[in-house]
């Protein structure tokens, strides 16, 4: 049996792999996704003092330190029994807001922006950010310069703007004054602004393209899976908090309640091939790597979140929400490309959504530090950008930390993007062939999760660099591809 | 307390950035080489005004559009392609035409691209790309650098620094004067 390895090598956490077993007849065989593991992490955190936790979380990575600091301040209130005042609350939902704007925007347009706004064959020298630039001046302008607005929210509240400092257990650091409020409501109507403009652009730009067509509704790109969402009171998307809703591949409730209460529902698959573990719905058992009504494999991120709600927070969110399923005629969604559009309808909410709590009367109220009871054990449930975040602490009586487990979106994810690499270089692959036009596909696949490999925070070497690595059946390597 | 790299406006031309996880020994030498440039910011004329001393978590486009104002820029980061202990300055300019390929990459990297020849390829925007792409939106981006510190493969979990990448810290400071008063 040959294999393919694509190697997206990171720095220091070892390697998030694509590995592509092929048959002798150089079909695909299988594809199974790598990520890497936070080797030591839970011992490392074991005997610190609670309050750090959210500071050494959102460390770990340097994709969305927001999520974990937060997810963490989530899982302390809970082990303190701490209320967090509205003015807290308020501050947290609205600094997330701006997160995940600022977060889908950059995935939307410069990450996997060029899958989206390239021709699908545009060579490789060109298919990148600067490309993207070169195709949409103008958009490009505007994005970089409104992208900056939500940063600068972020550090408006969050204190830092790389790295949050300000929440707490129970709260806050500090009240928001009326100038940053202020401030904020200027950002947030060019955040509303661009969102407008952006959803104008994908329908008349984005949207008719026949490659794009082709990889929304093509059966082989189609993945049906159970999906997972945290929805407000309303059956809203909401990316702070809310209960947790589960929806069955045939779009039928299996849950909606106590996020916390979630983790029972879960169980994780271990392979002997990987540290990975892949979690399913234990009701279903384990089926293997299959999707289907009948396998526990579920999918969370922006198509989860689109698919579990039941309607948008807000007016042009909800509007866009109407046109997604309207256009597929289906519900839930299977659609892995889908995940791109579901990306811009969240980004639409979340700009409307900094807006709306920006004239919230109790956003610049001084209560933000709710009372501490004796330490315990607690659960924080947040929606990262790329999907459902669990942050579980055990405390000693002395606030030390005793227990921590991490349960992170690409995880969660983890064997639905193996199978979406699957399906699509079973579409690709021939012969054992992979050019790098027929790499960028099964890329394209992986890319729609925007799932997060980054653990550490570097730029150094400047790159991550993808390895294929086409092996024969005796396990000789053949071809190597790097770039 | 070195303040977090971010789009707020700065009076300063000149920022140091440093990257790297401090819970993670050796990979927190940048945030090390920053700490010991603060605690001495007011004993040396070079830093003690109009430099920016920042932290980031994040690298490539975001960590670019925060340095967009800044006339000149180093990127303080842990680096296992070199010796542990080891120091070496490298210019991040970004290259004009980035389908040219690896032929401009710095060869103290490996040929890996830092040196702004990289492929830009989409999910591996590095610093120096995501720079090009600024400046060909018109943004006005620094002159960049990078002082890159060599570190041991794979650092554990754990706070501090090994003996050999903790004797790199000083003389790196002193590398990050003297580029200042280039």
């Amino acid at each position: 049996m040959k294999k393919i390895v694509i190697d997206p090598i990171t720095r220091l956490e070892g390697h998030g792999k694509i590995l592509l077993y092929l048959d002798e007849a150089g079909g695909l065989k299988d594809a199974v996704l790598e990520i890497p593991e936070l080797r030591g992490f839970e011992r490392f955190c074991q005997g610190r003092r609670a309050e750090e936790m959210p500071q050494i979380t959102e460390r770990i990575c340097g994709v969305c330190p927001e999520a974990h600091h937060l997810a963490s301040a989530k899982a302390l209130d809970e082990c303190y029994s701490a209320e967090v005042p509205e003015p807290a609350r308020l501050q947290r939902e609205l600094f997330y807001d701006a997160y995940i704007f600022s977060d889908h925007l950059l995935h939307l347009v410069f990450l996997g922006g060029p899958d989206l706004l390239l021709p699908q064959d545009t060579p490789k020298g060109q298919r990148n950010v600067l490309g993207v630039l070169q195709a949409h001046p103008e958009l490009g302008k505007q994005v970089v310069k409104v992208r900056a607005r939500a940063q600068r929210i972020l550090d408006l509240i969050g204190g830092k703007a790389i790295h949050p400092v300000f929440a707490l257990p129970g709260g806050v650091a500090q009240p928001l004054s009326q100038e940053a409020r202020e401030e904020i409501r200027g950002h947030a109507q060019a955040m509303v602004g661009l969102a407008e403009r952006m959803v104008t652009f994908f329908h008349e730009q984005v949207l008719p393209d026949p490659g794009i067509q082709s990889l929304l509704l093509a059966e082989e790109c189609r993945l049906p899976t159970h999906y997972m969402g945290l929805v407000d009171e309303e059956g809203a998307p909401n990316f702070y908090h809310g209960a947790l809703r589960i929806v069955s591949a045939a779009g039928e409730e299996i849950y909606c309640g106590d996020a916390r209460e979630a983790l029972s529902l879960i169980e994780e698959h271990t392979e002997p091939w990987t540290y990975v573990k892949f979690p399913y719905l234990k009701e279903f058992s384990w089926q293997g790597f299959s999707a289907g009504v009948e396998s526990g494999i579920y999918r969370v991120g922006p198509l989860a979140r689109i698919n579990v709600a039941e309607r948008m927070a807000t007016p042009l969110a909800q509007e866009e929400f109407e046109r997604f399923f309207d256009h597929f005629g289906e519900r839930p969604v299977h659609a892995t490309f889908a995940y791109h559009w579901a990306r811009l309808i969240e980004m639409v909410q979340a700009a409307e959504d900094v807006a709306r709590l920006s004239e919230e009367d109790a956003l610049t109220g001084r209560e933000v530090r709710g009372e501490l009871s004796s330490p315990g054990e607690g659960i924080g449930v947040i929606e990262a950008a790329r999907g459902t975040l669990f942050h579980h602490y055990k405390l000693s009586p002395e606030g030390l930390v005793e227990f921590v487990n991490l349960i992170v979106a690409t995880t969660h994810n983890a064997a639905g993007i193996g199978l979406s690499v699957k399906q699509m270089a079973a579409r690709v692959v021939k012969e054992g062939e992979l050019d790098e036009r027929l790499l960028n596909r099964v890329e394209m696949a992986f890319r729609a999760y925007d799932p997060c490999l980054a653990c550490a925070t570097h730029f150094l070497p400047g790159e991550t660099p993808l390895a294929v690595e086409i092996y024969d059946a005796q396990g000789v390597l053949k071809q190597r591809i790097v770039r | 307390m070195p303040k977090a790299c971010s789009n707020s406006v700065s009076c300063a031309r000149v920022a140091v950035v440093a990257l790297g996880n401090p819970y993670r020994t050796d990979d927190g030498v940048g945030p090390a080489v920053l700490r010991l440039l603060e605690e001495t910011r007011h004993a040396s004329r070079v830093t003690r005004h109009e430099v920016d001393l920042l932290e980031s978590a994040h690298g490539g486009l975001p960590l670019a559009q925060a340095l967009v104002g800044y006339a000149r820029a180093l990127i303080v980061d842990a680096a296992p392609f070199l010796p542990p202990g080891e120091l070496s300055l490298l210019p991040l300019h970004p290259h004009p035409n980035p389908s040219r390929g690896r032929e401009g990459c710095s060869p103290a990297l490996g040929g890996r691209g830092l040196g702004g020849g990289g492929t830009m390829e989409l999910h591996s925007l590095g610093l120096a790309e995501a720079l090009a792409a600024l400046a060909q939106a018109g943004f006005p981006v620094p002159e960049c650098w990078a002082l890159a510190i060599g570190i041991p493969g794979d650092p554990p979990f754990g706070e501090g620094l090994s003996p050999q990448v903790a004797a790199a810290v000083p003389r790196a400071v002193e590398e990050v004067k003297r580029w200042l008063t280039e």
